[in-house]
């Protein structure tokens, strides 16, 4: 049993181990992931139902959350804590090696007189070293330490990285999240986060979205989104208790929910009416037979297709644009809601023909028809989240860089001396850590002191 | 095109002929040094970083942005990121001979960039972060290190082939002074690591910000952790006795190349697999 603990905290496993992870992750970038995007049916279209069936039965399509995945991220950790703990232990120990050891090991082998070796512990205290001393084997050995130790440093960033661990599973086990639009002037019941100071099981709060504003830039002879920013304001028990905008990168941070601007919706009325300009019978080919004839108003949602009445064809609008317009004359103006009427067709090149722009209150003609959008509608897309291991991962972050950080950058010496007093030798041997470190320099330094 | 760009262009293209003008003259040093050849080799590297550096200020000041957005300027970047820091490591440390594979992934990666439109593109609103800047700037200032550590440990190999073949001496190579090159490699990897670490934090962060999750498994995401574990394999490798040589060298090798797949190689996957992935902003 301990031989096969003392094999599974071996850096060897730790390697295996990482080297199995990297596959598999490797892996997961080859076979598309279902949860990143596409649909299972579009995965059976393009495949076809057999390469699709083996590749899910695997859950090669959703590698991340396999039960294979997550017992390999399991013993992975499990070898990380034991060796943290390892590692805890053998820090207790005294960890010098015996006298023949530090004889054969000696990086340079000094010929010293009998005060040599006071001379040798008033010299490092000046350097700032720490002192042990003690007999073995007829041997007086010093060891002299400068630097906070690299082996508890080593222990300080591998705990970070269990904590990261942990942190991923409370991620996982409780996260609570959820996504919704609000039209100006609608409200939102939202549940207070669990952990928010004052807050009992099932408390919550209301948003309301004052105002949704959309920006434009005007980058080469066309818009460029620039920004979407939500006003939003926070009532509890009826009470106003915040007001805050909102945009992509400053989300809103409230009762331990944030919500964040992810989205946003488009909503227009189009007028349509017989061309008048046109012949008679030119545009009415495409009549259903027995519908209600136009002129009538339609109603849909950008990127939606929609029919007109008595028409067979969809149509389609693209992105509206609205808001405000940076960067075209000297000051911002406001943008006339505009946007590309499309029509569904198979010949077309990507299965639809544009039919013209769509200016707000100006008609545009097609197919025999007069289009006229008369009103446009934006609604936010927020989404909130509850992450419970997000303050832990920070912490874990912080004490992982603040580790390697002190590992790398800071020197960290152990030096170890052994004076044979029948040979009136001293062995000089020692490790350092951390790139200013120099061991050479050192032990040359110390050379001269006793020579 | 606007009088900005077409100087950065016309900068640009000389850079071209610079980078590809240096690497020749460090493959020459390498095949015969002399002192000279290596001298005239830092020197035109040298000139090369200075007009790359006006590149990269023209970009700044046209863009009112830092200039890391499009894959060009990315590109970009990594060249002169790479050449400074190959530069500094051999101001300190003189490794004249691994200047060759520098100054090829530089030459490289500015062919590639010619390739690209140059246009300056304003940026999108989930870019416009302060984290933009931390996370790209330290993630290239990694990558910069990687390649310099990856031209280290090659040199490594080839300068521990010739002396085992008794050819060392004609370069002042013995035993002792090869070692070096694998030590720096250690080095170097052991200062580029905590930087891609704090990389690829900061983009978790910053993820967590914008869209209100920190980790979600997408392809850039996913090599970015393959990178920093092929790094933790090679540190892990170098203190277990057996793996500190050839093993550990090839890690460094196989690092490199996941990082230069993380950097480009998965914009590449995403298109030929149609992968999703919210990382294409910089194509």
């Amino acid at each position: 049993m301990r031989q096969f603990y003392r094999a599974f905290i071996s850096t060897k496993i730790s390697l295996f181990l990482l080297a199995l992870l990297a596959i598999v992750m490797l892996v997961g970038t080859i076979v598309p992931q279902l949860p990143l995007g596409g649909s299972e049916e579009d995965y059976i279209a393009s495949w076809g139902f057999g390469k699709f069936a083996r590749l899910y039965a695997w859950g090669l399509m959703d590698i991340f959350h396999t039960p294979w995945f997550l017992f390999l991220g399991f013993v992975t950790f499990l070898q990380l804590l034991l060796c943290t703990i390892d590692g805890f232990t053998t820090l207790r120990r005294r960890a010098v090696a015996s006298p023949d050891i530090l004889r054969m090991g000696a990086r340079r082998v000094l010929d010293v007189t009998d005060d040599s070796m006071q001379r040798l512990c008033d010299f490092l205290a000046r350097r700032g070293f720490r002192t042990t001393s003690f007999s073995e084997g007829g041997s007086d050995i010093v060891v002299a330490q400068r630097g906070l130790p690299s082996r508890l440093v080593s222990i300080l960033y591998h705990l970070a990285l269990f904590l990261f661990v942990i942190g991923f599973v409370l991620t996982a086990r409780y996260v609570q999240m959820g996504d919704f639009y609000l039209y100006p002037g609608e409200r939102r019941s939202l549940p207070k986060g669990q952990f928010a100071r004052g807050t009992a099981e099932g408390d919550s709060f209301e948003l309301e979205l004052k105002e949704f504003i959309t920006e434009q830039t005007w980058f080469n002879e066309s818009y460029f989104p620039r920004d979407w920013k939500s006003s939003l304001v926070v009532y509890e028990g009826g009470e106003e208790k915040t007001r805050e905008t909102i945009e992509v990168n400053t989300p809103l941070r409230y009762a331990g929910i944030t919500v964040y601007q992810y989205d946003f919706r488009q909503d227009f009325k189009l007028q349509v009416s017989v061309d008048d300009t046109m012949e008679s019978g030119q545009g009415a080919g495409a009549l259903q037979a027995g519908a209600t004839p136009v002129p009538s108003v339609v109603s849909g949602s950008a990127y939606e297709k929609f029919r007109v009445p008595g028409r067979i064809e969809e149509f389609m609008v693209r992105t509206i644009y609205v808001g405000t317009l940076f960067d075209k004359g000297d000051e911002p103006e406001p943008i006339v809601p505009n946007t590309t009427l499309y029509v569904y067709k198979e010949d077309a090149p990507m299965g639809r023909e544009k039919l013209g722009t769509l200016v707000q209150d100006e008609p545009l003609s097609a197919l025999g028809l007069t289009f006229t959008l008369t009103e446009v509608r934006e609604a936010s897309g927020l989404n909130w989240r509850r992450d419970p291991g997000i303050p832990l991962l920070w912490f874990a972050f912080i004490t992982f860089m603040l580790g390697m950080g002190v590992r790398v950058f800071l020197p960290s010496y152990k030096l170890t001396f052994l004076h044979d007093r029948e040979a009136k030798k001293v062995y000089v041997g020692g490790k350092v850590s951390g790139l200013a470190a120099y061991l050479d320099e050192e032990i040359g330094r110390i050379a001269g002191t006793l020579s | 095109m606007s009088a900005l760009s077409v100087v950065e262009t016309r900068i640009f293209d000389l850079l071209l002929f610079g980078y590809g003008l240096s690497c020749l003259l460090y493959l020459i040093y390498l095949i015969v040094p002399r002192r000279l050849t290596g001298r005239a080799a830092t020197s035109v590297l040298v000139l090369c970083l200075v007009a790359h550096t006006a590149v990269i200020v023209l970009r700044y000041a046209e863009a009112q942005r830092p200039p890391f957005q499009t894959l060009y300027e990315s590109l970009s970047w990594f060249a002169w990121t790479s050449v400074l820091a190959y530069l500094f490591a051999e101001w300190r440390r003189k490794i004249r001979v691994t200047g060759v594979i520098v100054t090829a992934v530089a030459t490289a990666a500015c062919i590639y960039a010619n390739t690209l439109p140059h246009g300056v593109k304003p940026l999108y609103p989930a870019l416009q972060s302060v984290w933009f800047f931390w996370h790209v700037s330290v993630a290239f200032a990694s990558y910069a290190i990687f390649v310099v550590a990856f031209a280290v440990e090659v040199s490594y190999l080839v300068a521990a082939r010739q002396v085992r073949r008794g050819r060392g001496l004609a370069y002042g190579l013995d035993r002792d002074s090869v070692i070096v090159f694998h030590r720096m490699a250690y080095n170097l990897i052991l200062f580029g690591f905590p930087l891609l670490t704090f990389g690829i934090f900061s983009g978790a962060a910053w993820a967590e910000t914008a869209w209100g999750r920190y980790w979600a498994w997408d392809p850039k995401e996913t090599w970015s952790l393959i990178t920093w574990t092929v790094y933790a394999i090679y540190l892990h490798a170098k203190v277990t006795p057996r793996w500190s040589g050839g093993r550990a060298s090839a890690l460094n090798i196989l690092g490199f190349i996941c990082m230069i797949f993380t950097f480009v190689g998965v914009n590449w996957l995403a298109k030929l697999l149609g992968l999703q992935s919210l990382h294409l902003y910089a194509v």
